[in-house]
C-alpha cells in the first residue's frame, strides 16, 4: 500500500496570542524572532493515521510538502516518526498560491511521486484554517474524499473511515484511491524515537521545482490566486475585564455572583 | 543501519560543529547530536567571535558564514547612574578588523549545514542522556531511548556539561564560577544604527560597560550592532546577583534606562529575549579533559577568557573542537582511543592560545572579585571627567586635587594603589 | 462573469425543520441580494424536504431548488457534490452560500473546484464593497488571532458561513416563491456512509442553552468537573469543555467549544480554568457576557473577559453554586 500523506509547515498555533504580531500595511503576519515553526498539528496526527497503517501492513509511506527553505526541518521530522520518504516542493513560482494552486501542485507531484493508494491531510493547515486544500487534492485528481476522520483504516482496495460528526460519528467506505482528511479526535501523533531521528538526518531530501512536478505555471503563485487579502487586522475585544475581589476566594467569588446579579445577568 | 559511529559529538555548538566538520572532512563517520529543535534554536551569546579561528576551517572568512558586521571599533565604556567616561578605539576608517558580531540561530545553523556539506550527520531534536560505558571507557551514548556507538565521544555540549559530569570529570556548577547573561535583540533600521554608531555599511562596533549598567553587582554589560539589530546584554557573575537580591533581567531593564544607552537604542523594537549562563572561573575551573573515549570541548570545558572587558568564549569553542578533532583523527591512526592516546589534546590546547591565555589571566577571576570595579571606580570616573569638563565660572583645580577631592570617602589612595597593582599582575 | 447573478443559499433540514445556521444563512442571504439587486435562492437537499420549502420562502428565498431523493436522506459528500454544482450551473448564482458546518465544509471546497470559483471558508462577516460590487468576505485566521478580509477576482464568490455570526431570518409566511425540483438522476456515489453512531448528550443542549460553564486543563480530572456541572445546574445551564478535557476523556468529546468543536453564544458564558487561546474563544466570543475564573491573575483569559476573580477553582465554585442557588431561589 502506497500512502502519500501532505503536511505543511506553519508558525506554531498555540504560541502565546501576545507573541502574534501583523504588518497590517503589508497585510502579513509577523513570523516572531524565536518561535520555530512547527508541522500544522492536524497534519502531524495525519501522518499518524499513515504509520497506523503501516504498523499493521505493509505499507510505504511518503511525505510531501509545498514550502520554502526550512520545509526540510517539517519532513526530517515525520522522516523520523517512521515516515519512509519524503519530498519538499520548492520554487519561487509558488509564492502567494491560493488553496486551488497549492492543490494543483500537490497532486501533480503526487502524480510523479509513483503509485498512490491512500492521500492523508490535515483538516486545515492551522495557520489560514482554510480546510480546502485535501478536498480540492480529491477533484484533481479525480478520487473520493472523506473528510474528518478518527480513524482511518484501508485493506483489500477500501478505505473505511471514522468520520466525526457533532453528535457522534459515522463510519464511511470509499474505494481506493482516495482521500481522506484527518481531525484532532484521531489522537496524538507519536514522538520520534532516537534511531528514528539519526536515521531522518542521514536521508536525502529531495527538492522539486515546478519544472520537475510538469506545473503549468500559469496555474500557481500569486496571479493565479482567485481571491486577494484586501485586509488583514487584529481582532477588537470590547470586554471590560473588570476584575472582582474579595479577601478570599470564596469571598471573591460571592462577590462575583452579587455583581451578576446586580448587572440582571443571573 | 549499523549504530556504530567513528565519533559521535553531544552538541551543535560552535565546539561541537568545529569538531565534527574537521572529522567529516578527514572522512570519518560522525553523528552530532543536538537537543535543540535545530541547531542554535536556543543558543545565546553576546553575539562578537573575535579573531581569526574561523580561518583554518573555512579558509577565505568571513566568506559565506552569515556574520553580522566585522568590528571596527571597540569602546570601554563607564557608568555611573546618569553620565559615561568612554574609551574609543576606532580602526574602522583604517579597514581594519577584529572580530565579527553574529546571531546564534542563523550562524549555528551555518555551521551545522556545513557539517553535513562534509559529510556529517546532525540530528537535532535528539537530547544525549547518558554515556554507555565498556569497564572504564565511555563507548558511546544513549539518546531518545536508543543506544548509539562510537570510537570516541566529543562532550561539546555547554556549560552545564552532562555529559562531562557523568564521566565524573567535573562537579556541578558553582555559582562564583558561572555568570549568569541576559540579553535582548533590539530591532533598529541599518541606517539608525549606522548613523548612532558611526559605521559604514559593513562595519560594526562593540561596547563594552562597566558600572551602573550592573548596579553595583560583579560583571558588565555589552552592546554590539549587527546588521538591522542591536545585541544588549548584561552578564553577572551568579553568587553576587544570588547575594544582591536582584533579578538579571532588573538589571537589563534599568540598564536600558541609562541616558548613554537609551540614546542607543531609541525606537527600537525588542525581537528576541534569552537568558543563559557562561562559565567565569578561568584556568582554575577547567576540568580534567579526556577519559578514555571522551574528550571534553568548549563551555563544557570551562574554555572561556573572561577578563572583565569582552568575553571570549566561541572561539576558544572552535579552537578546543578542532583540537579535539585532530586528537580523534591522531587516536584513528592508531587506533587507540584510551586516556594515554588521547593526551595529545591536552598538549595541543596547551600549545594554543586556548591554554595560554587562560594560564595568562588566570588571576583575572580572583581580581574581578574586586567590588570597587563595579561601582567606586566607574563612578569616581565619571565625576572626575564632569570635573574637568566643567566650566562653572569659578577657579579651576588641578587634575590631581580633583581626583583627591572625588576620591574622599569612597576609596584611599592605598586601595587604589594596590588595585592598579593588582590589575597589572592579572589582567 | 457578468451573467451570474444572484445569491443562492444551501439550505440544511434538521429534525424536519429549517436548520438554525439556514435561517441565519437567509437572513444574510437576503441583505446581500437586496445590496446587489439581484434575487435569493436556495437549494434544500434531503428526503422528504419539500414539506419545509415554504417555510425557507418564508424566510427570504425567492426561488427553492428541491432535491428531493431517498438517497439524499443522510448527507452523502459525492451525491450532495454532484447536486450542488449541478444547481450552481444551471441557477449561475453570483455568490453561493452554504453553514460552515459538517455539510458546508465538506462539499464547498469540491463544489468551488468544480465550478472554478472562489471559496473563504467560516467567514464571520460578509458584505457588499459598494465601488466594486465584489463580495469582501472576513474570516478569523491563524485561530482567531487576527481577521481577514478577503475579495474574490473571480465567479462565483463562494463562502461558508460560521453558525451564530450572523442574525437569523424572521420568517414572513405571506411571501411567494417559485419552487423548482432538481433532476437527480446522476449522483457518482463512491464514498458510503454505512454507518451512524450517536452519542446520547445528557442534558441541555449545548448550542441551545442560555448558561453555559466551561472547564478548561486546570480543572485537571473528571471529578473537577462534578463542580461544573452543579454550578450549570443551579443556572440553568449546559456543561463545555476545552480541547484538553475531551481529549483526556473528563468529559464527552462532543463537550469541546472552539474552532474545531462547537461554536455556543449563550447570555451567560462562564470559563473556569481556561487560559483563553483563541481557538477556545472563537466558540464563545459572541456570548453575552463572558465570567472568568482562573487562579493565574496573568491569564489572557481577563483580557476577553466582562469579569473575573482571580481563585483557586476548588475554592471559588462551591462559594459560587451556594451564592446564585440563594439568589437564583430568592
Ligand atoms: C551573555 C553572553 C555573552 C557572550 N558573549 C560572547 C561574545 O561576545 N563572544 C564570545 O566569543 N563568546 C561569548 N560568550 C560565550 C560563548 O557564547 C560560549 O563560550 C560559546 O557559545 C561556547 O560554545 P559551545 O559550543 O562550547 O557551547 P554552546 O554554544 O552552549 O553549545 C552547546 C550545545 O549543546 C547542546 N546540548 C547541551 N546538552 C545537550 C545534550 N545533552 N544532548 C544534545 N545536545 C546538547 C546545546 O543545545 C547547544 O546547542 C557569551 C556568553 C553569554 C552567555
Ligand atoms: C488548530 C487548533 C485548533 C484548536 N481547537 C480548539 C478548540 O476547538 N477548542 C479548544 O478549547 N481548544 C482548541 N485548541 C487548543 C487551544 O489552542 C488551547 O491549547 C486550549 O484551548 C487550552 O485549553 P485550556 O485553556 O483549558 O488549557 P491551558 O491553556 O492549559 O489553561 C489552563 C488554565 O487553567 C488555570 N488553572 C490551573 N489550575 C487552576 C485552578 N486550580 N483554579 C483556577 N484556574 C486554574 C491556569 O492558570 C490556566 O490559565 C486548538 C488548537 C489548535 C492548534
Ligand atoms: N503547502 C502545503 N504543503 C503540503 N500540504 C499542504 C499544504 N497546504 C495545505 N496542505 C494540506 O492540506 C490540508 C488542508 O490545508 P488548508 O486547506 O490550507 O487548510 C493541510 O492540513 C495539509 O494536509
Amino acid at each position: 500500500m502506497n500512502i502519500i500523506v501532505c503536511i505543511k509547515q506553519i508558525l506554531d498555533p498555540e504560541m502565546p496570542p501576545v507573541k502574534f504580531k501583523i504588518d497590517a500595511q503589508a497585510k502579513k503576519v509577523i513570523a516572531p524572532e524565536g518561535i520555530p515553526l512547527v508541522i500544522s498539528p492536524f497534519d502531524e496526527q495525519a501522518v499518524e493515521a499513515a504509520l497506523r497503517i503501516k504498523d499493521a501492513q505493509e505499507a510505504k509511506v511518503t511525505a510531501i510538502t509545498m514550502g520554502g527553505q526550512s520545509a526540510k526541518d517539517a519532513v526530517k521530522h515525520v522522516l523520523a516518526m517512521g515516515v519512509d520518504e519524503g519530498i519538499v516542493l520548492s520554487d519561487e513560482a509558488f509564492n502567494g498560491s491560493d488553496s486551488f494552486s497549492t492543490a494543483y501542485v500537490l497532486s501533480q507531484a503526487i502524480q510523479k511521486a509513483g503509485e498512490y493508494d491512500l492521500i492523508l491531510c490535515g483538516r486545515q493547515a492551522a495557520d489560514w484554517d482554510a480546510g480546502q486544500v485535501g478536498s480540492i487534492v480529491a477533484e484533481e485528481l479525480g478520487i473520493p474524499v472523506v473528510t474528518l476522520a478518527r480513524k482511518v483504516d484501508a485493506t483489500g482496495g477500501t478505505v473505511r473511515v471514522e468520520r466525526v460528526i457533532p453528535d457522534g460519528h459515522e463510519v464511511v467506505e470509499a474505494p481506493l484511491p482516495a482521500v481522506v482528511t484527518v481531525s484532532s479526535e484521531l489522537g496524538q501523533a507519536r514522538l520520534p524515537t532516537g534511531r528514528g531521528i539519526v536515521m531522518a538526518a542521514r536521508k536525502s531530501i529531495p527538492v522539486w521545482s515546478a519544472q520537475d512536478i510538469g506545473c503549468d505555471v500559469s496555474r500557481v503563485g500569486a496571479g493565479a490566486a482567485r481571491s486577494e487579502v484586501v485586509a488583514l487586522t487584529l481582532p477588537i475585544h470590547e470586554r471590560k475585564g473588570e476584575i472582582v475581589s474579595g479577601e478570599t476566594g470564596a469571598q471573591a467569588a460571592v462577590n462575583l455572583a452579587l455583581k451578576l446579579r446586580e448587572n440582571r445577568i443571573i | 543501519m549499523s549504530d556504530k559511529f567513528d565519533a559521535i559529538v553531544v552538541g551543535a555548538g560552535p565546539a561541537g560543529c568545529a569538531t565534527a566538520c574537521k572529522l567529516a572532512r578527514a572522512g570519518l563517520e560522525v553523528l552530532v547530536v543536538e537537543r535543540g529543535k535545530f541547531p542554535g534554536a536556543k543558543n545565546m551569546t553576546g553575539g562578537v567571535i573575535y579573531g581569526p579561528v574561523l580561518d583554518s576551517l573555512f579558509p577565505g572568512a568571513p566568506g559565506d558564514i552569515p556574520v553580522e558586521r566585522a568590528i571596527g571599533r571597540h569602546v570601554i565604556c563607564l557608568l555611573s547612574d546618569r553620565s559615561s567616561v568612554s574609551l574609543d578605539f576606532n580602526m574602522a576608517g583604517s579597514g581594519d578588523r577584529n572580530g565579527y558580531t553574529v546571531l546564534r540561530s542563523r550562524f549555528d545553523r551555518w555551521l551545522a549545514n556545513k557539517v553535513e556539506e562534509a559529510g556529517g550527520i546532525v540530528a537535532a531534536g535528539l537530547r544525549a542522556d547518558d554515556l554507555l560505558w565498556q569497564g572504564q571507557r565511555v563507548v558511546g551514548i544513549t539518546a531518545g531511548g536508543d543506544e548509539f556507538r562510537a570510537d570516541a565521544v566529543i562532550a561539546a555540549d555547554g556549560v552545564n556539561s552532562t555529559m562531562a559530569t557523568k564521566a565524573g570529570l567535573r562537579v556541578n556548577l558553582s555559582p562564583e564560577n558561572v555568570n549568569q547573561g541576559v540579553k535582548e535583540v533590539i530591532g533598529l533600521p541599518r541606517e539608525a544604527i549606522e548613523e548612532r554608531f558611526g559605521l559604514t555599511s559593513d562595519s560594526g562596533a562593540a561596547i563594552h560597560f562597566l558600572g551602573f549598567c550592573t548596579r553595583g553587582v560583579h560583571g558588565g554589560g555589552f552592546l554590539y550592532t549587527n546588521k538591522e539589530s542591536l545585541s544588549l546584554g548584561v552578564v553577572v557573575q551568579l553568587k553576587a546577583l544570588m547575594e544582591s537580591n536582584l533579578k538579571s533581567v532588573d538589571l537589563l531593564e534599568s540598564f536600558k534606562e541609562h541616558p548613554t544607552v537609551r540614546e542607543y537604542i531609541r525606537g527600537g523594537t525588542t525581537v528576541e529575549y534569552s537568558a543563559h549562563l557562561v562559565p567565569a572561573g578561568g584556568l582554575r575551573m577547567v576540568p580534567r579533559l579526556f577519559t578514555d573515549g571522551l574528550l571534553v570541548a568548549g563551555d563544557a570545558a570551562a574554555l572561556v577568557l573572561a577578563t572583565g572587558r569582552a568575553l571570549e568564549g566561541i572561539n576558544f569553542a572552535v579552537a578546543s573542537g578542532i583540537a579535539a578533532a585532530e586528537t580523534v583523527l591522531k587516536a584513528k591512526e592508531r587506533n587507540d582511543f584510551s586516556k594515554e592516546s588521547l593526551s595529545v589534546y591536552e598538549k595541543l590546547l596547551a600549545d594554543s592560545f586556548v591554554l595560554q591565555d587562560l594560564k595568562t589571566f588566570r588571576e583575572a577571576p580572583r581580581f574581578l572579585e574586586n567590588q570597587r570595579l563595579y561601582q567606586t571606580y566607574p563612578e569616581l570616573a565619571c565625576k572626575l571627567a564632569e570635573e574637568v569638563f566643567r566650566v562653572d565660572g569659578k577657579p579651576k583645580k588641578k587634575l590631581w586635587q580633583l581626583a583627591r577631592q572625588e576620591m574622599k570617602g569612597r576609596v584611599s589612595i592605598w586601595q587604589l594603589l594596590r588595585d592598579g597593582l593588582s590589575a597589572r599582575s592579572s589582567l | 462573469m457578468s451573467e451570474r447573478q444572484g445569491v443562492l443559499v444551501l439550505a440544511e433540514a434538521q429534525e424536519a425543520q429549517v436548520a438554525p445556521v439556514t435561517t441565519e444563512l437567509l437572513g444574510l442571504g437576503r441583505r446581500l441580494a437586496h445590496e446587489l439587486s439581484s434575487a435569493l435562492s436556495a437549494l434544500l437537499i434531503g428526503s422528504g424536504v419539500g414539506g419545509i420549502s415554504q417555510d425557507v420562502i418564508a424566510l427570504g428565498a425567492d426561488t427553492v431548488y428541491v432535491a428531493d431523493r431517498p438517497e439524499l436522506g443522510t448527507f452523502n459528500s459525492d451525491a450532495y457534490t454532484a447536486v450542488a454544482t449541478k444547481v450552481c450551473r444551471e441557477a449561475a448564482p453570483s455568490v453561493v452560500l452554504m453553514g460552515h458546518t459538517s455539510i458546508g465544509r465538506d462539499i464547498a471546497p469540491r463544489v468551488a473546484a468544480r465550478l472554478g470559483a472562489s471559496l473563504s471558508t467560516d467567514c464571520v462577516d460578509l458584505r457588499v464593497d459598494q465601488d466594486t460590487g465584489r463580495l469582501l468576505q472576513t474570516r478569523p485566521v491563524h485561530g482567531g488571532n487576527a481577521l481577514a478580509t478577503i475579495a474574490s477576482r473571480v465567479h462565483p464568490q463562494m463562502a461558508t458561513m460560521r453558525p451564530r455570526s450572523a442574525a437569523p431570518a424572521e420568517p414572513d409566511p405571506s411571501r411567494n416563491g417559485r419552487i423548482i425540483p432538481v433532476d437527480t438522476s446522476v449522483l457518482d456515489i463512491q464514498a458510503r456512509v454505512v454507518e451512524t453512531v450517536r452519542e446520547e448528550a445528557e442534558g441541555l443542549k449545548l448550542e441551545e442553552a442560555r448558561v453555559v460553564v466551561s472547564g478548561g486543563a486546570g480543572i485537571d480530572g473528571a471529578q473537577g468537573f462534578d463542580l461544573i456541572r452543579q454550578l450549570a445546574s443551579v443556572l440553568g445551564g449546559a456543561v463545555g469543555a476545552t480541547r484538553l478535557p475531551c481529549e483526556q476523556g473528563w468529559v464527552s468529546p462532543s463537550f469541546q467549544i472552539g474552532q474545531t468543536g462547537k461554536i455556543v453564544t449563550p447570555d451567560l458564558y462562564i470559563a473556569v480554568a481556561v487560559s483563553g487561546a483563541p481557538q477556545h474563544m472563537a466558540g464563545c466570543m459572541g456570548s453575552g457576557y463572558i465570567v472568568a475564573i482562573n487562579n493565574d491573575p496573568e491569564a489572557h483569559i481577563f483580557k476577553l473577559a466582562d469579569f473575573g476573580i482571580v481563585a483557586d477553582y476548588r475554592e471559588a465554585l462551591p462559594a459560587l453554586i451556594r451564592k446564585c442557588q440563594e439568589l437564583v431561589s430568592s
